[in-house]
């Protein structure tokens, strides 16, 4: 039991802190999903990957500690930086993508996530989200429109390097 | 490769993870004028460029994460129940022996005439001076003496000796079980943890004595006679 725990830990709190954006929100809720998942296994179908399955619980559990924060009005202190701050250098373009990620639709983000962070497919994004795969790819395919929208704005370029695509585009 | 199909197959290709086909792309985008096209292909690599720096960014740790979620999953281990019973048992057994002997010491203490004429009684083989209208009645070991005046032989003497000496134990063992039994059901069985700690047991000892102390006095009477004066 330990040793499954100890290798979904990693996953599970880092698609918390993405989808809720505050450390502590995500370790309970990580918490939650885990202790789930544990009390649940015998439920979960083997012939399908464990990780979608443990990830659809995760992201249930998020977005229960999501509509618990609305509900309540609280105010939480995101980890993401706010959107006004100085344009990132190069170096910081990974930073950039965390930035951008917190100004996404909720429904984009989750699918961001799980695509690139969890590395999950379309199909098994549609598992865990439990949307049609053709909604998965929509919400992808905006996600990334936007994010790159979010970056050429923050001043990355074709090339990078803070070459604004804007800026080229007007003196070309 | 038109733009259309350069566009719908760099969408699948995204979706699929598809390197290989992403590889065939390249050249359409790179080299295609159309800006729809170039823009794409642009985003395209800014996205993979900044998405790989934002995955290879300091990865979550779950401080004693593991350790909660087992302990809420996991049930505590329970503790052996010969180690936690022990102790309770351990006060009250000993409060039951406690009360055995200070009864039988209280015996000797209250009688001690009639237990130096036991004692004399046995090894005089029953020429000691007990009233024989009270040891008929009662069948005590002081009766068992008186009832053979006569008996000289070694044998006799010695059977009467053993005889007054078990017939005491007897008694007074079963005398010592019965108060138990009256007594110690309610110390045992009491649930509160605080009426069962041992001034208050050894207080409800006294309550309980309290009505059964004429018996006492009574029984001690049958066996050991009047106090002498």
């Amino acid at each position: 039991m330990r040793e499954l725990v100890e290798r979904l830990e990693r996953p599970v709190l880092a698609l918390c802190l993405r989808m809720l954006r505050h450390r502590q929100d995500a370790e309970d809720a990580a918490q939650e999903s885990l202790v789930r998942v544990c009390k649940h296994l015998a439920t979960w179908d083997g012939s399908r990957s464990l990780l979608p399955w443990v990830l659809a619980i995760t992201a249930n559990r998020c977005r229960t500690a999501l509509e618990r924060r609305s509900r309540r009005g609280r105010t939480v202190e995101l980890l993401e930086e706010e959107a006004d701050s100085p344009p990132a250098m190069d170096g910081e373009l990974g930073e950039e993508v965390s930035r951008a990620l917190a100004q996404l639709r909720e429904e984009y983000r989750h699918c961001f996530i799980l695509f690139y962070e969890q590395e999950l497919s379309v199909q098994e994004i549609s598992q865990v989200l439990q949307v049609p795969e053709g909604t998965v790819k929509t919400w992808l395919h905006r996600a990334r429109k936007q994010m790159a929208e979010h970056l050429r704005t923050r001043g990355y370029g074709r090339s990078g390097g803070g070459e604004s695509w804007h800026t080229e585009q007007l003196s070309g | 490769m038109t733009c259309a199909e350069f566009q719908a197959g760099l969408q699948s290709a995204i979706e699929t993870r598809d390197a290989a086909a992403l590889a065939r792309l390249a050249e359409h985008g790179e080299q295609c004028r159309q800006a729809e096209c170039r823009r794409a292909w642009e985003d395209e690599q800014l996205l993979r460029r900044a998405i790989a720096l934002w995955r290879a960014g300091p990865k979550p740790v779950g401080g004693g994460l593991v350790d909660a979620v087992l302990r809420e999953v996991l049930p505590p281990p329970a503790p052996s129940p010969a180690i936690a019973a022990r102790p309770q048992r351990s006060w009250q057994a000993g409060s039951i022996l406690g009360a055995a002997v200070a009864l039988l010491l209280a015996m000797l203490v209250l009688a001690p005439d009639a237990g130096r004429t036991v004692r004399l009684a046995g090894r005089t083989g029953g020429t000691a001076e007990a009233p024989a209208a009270h040891s008929e009645a009662t069948g005590s070991p002081a009766g068992i003496a008186d009832a053979a005046p006569q008996q000289t032989s070694a044998a006799v003497d010695a059977a009467g000796i053993s005889g007054a000496y078990v017939g005491l134990a007897q008694d007074a063992t079963s005398f010592v079980t019965d108060l138990a039994m009256l007594v110690v059901p309610v110390a045992v069985d009491d649930p509160d943890e605080e009426a069962a700690t041992p001034s208050h047991w050894f207080q409800r000892l006294g309550e309980h004595i309290e009505p059964v102390q004429d018996g006492v006095k009574n029984k001690l009477g049958e066996w050991f006679g009047p106090p002498a004066t």
